[in-house]
């Protein structure tokens, strides 16, 4: 993590209520302060992991988006607003992070991520966010973590449910392990709530500052998958693949 | 032995039930439910997790009582096991 100044007063006052959390603290704090996370898209999930990692004082979001406000995005795209419609999402975005929490560096990145600009990004920050819809994007954030050994959280949506894992590069299952080739009956559009597409990226935001600020157990190398419409949550305990590129199997 | 399924996301919409109670008889094994759900949904159920080799589809996770399993590995299952077929999702 990069060293950024000590919290000033006016950032303990704000943060005051979180560093009451028992092992998180004025030091706790500070990580996240030095701390750096992409967010990759920022839909109804990124936009909601985006807000929270702002509103806890996270010190700067590496944010990667592409493409134009639709009408078709404001049932579940927070940061993204009425006025802002056919302008640049990643515009929106920064605008409304922004009034949430001035003091936050933003890297804004109009493009989404690819084979192309994965590595750059992902050797920029400690923790990755990954809310993308394209697979081919999940596998090229994969990669480019493995390499880079920065942790990445997977948040995941369809109709009323959610998946969340999160992987600790060669140690616990990835990506690929789970998933090694692109599922062939995946479409990308489908039906979800914002509720739901905002829980599960709250839930994806806790597991970020948690292995910012090494606090409680993340979801390594469990995958937790919920069923909003009955209000089940299990976890599983995934397998790292033998054999896949991560070599967590092996290790 | 009633063997307790779970199903998730699209295969859920597709099987037209999110879970249901599968009765089979001692000694059976994963690949076994397998067989039983492909003759009971058909293309509902097969399309979304087997190949047209009749394998598991890459994107499928399977767990058994809450741990991911191979169906390779064709685990034994035992009265009230709890089977679930992950389909990938992802975000928007």
């Amino acid at each position: 993590m990069e060293q950024r100044p000590p919290l000033t007063e006016h950032e303990k006052a704000v943060y005051e209520w979180q560093t009451w959390v028992p092992g998180f603290g004025l030091e706790g704090q500070q990580c996240l302060k030095d701390a750096t996370v992409l967010v990759s898209r920022l839909g109804g999930l990124g936009g909601v992991v985006a807000y929270e990692l702002a509103a806890a004082g996270v010190g700067r979001l590496i944010l990667a988006h592409a493409g134009n406000v639709k009408p078709s995005d404001l049932n579940r795209q927070l940061l993204m607003t009425h006025d802002w419609l056919g302008k640049p999402r990643i515009e929106s975005a920064k605008r409304r992070l922004l009034e949430l929490n001035p003091r936050l560096d933003i890297v804004a990145v109009p493009e989404n991520i690819s084979d192309k600009n994965a590595d750059a990004l992902v050797a920029e920050c400690d923790v990755v966010v990954d809310c993308a819809p394209l697979f081919e994007e999940r596998f090229a954030m994969n990669a480019a973590s493995l390499r880079h050994g920065v942790p990445l959280v997977e948040c995941a949506m369809y109709d009323m449910e959610f998946q969340l894992f999160t992987v600790i590069p060669g140690r616990t299952t990835c990506v690929r392990c789970l998933f090694p080739e692109r599922p062939p009956h995946w479409r990308r559009q489908f039906p979800v709530f914002g509720a739901v597409s905002g829980a599960v990226a709250c839930l994806g935001a806790v597991e970020a500052i948690k292995l910012i600020a090494g606090l409680g157990d993340t979801l390594a190398g469990r995958l937790l998958v919920a069923d909003l419409r009955t209000m089940q949550f299990r976890q599983v305990q995934l397998q790292p693949r033998s054999g896949c590129e991560c070599g967590a199997a092996e290790a | 032995m009633i063997i307790n399924v779970h199903y998730t996301a699209q295969l859920k919409s597709s099987v037209g039930a999110a879970e249901e109670e599968i009765e089979m008889s001692q000694g059976k094994r994963l690949k076994d439910l397998v067989d039983d759900l492909t003759q009971r949904h058909g293309e509902a159920f097969s399309k979304y997790v087997l190949d047209e080799q009749g394998n598991l589809l890459p994107a499928v996770v399977i767990c058994l009582n809450d741990e991911q399993v191979s169906l390779g590995d064709n685990a034994p299952l035992t009265e009230g096991a709890s089977v679930m077929f992950l389909t990938a999702i992802s975000g928007g």
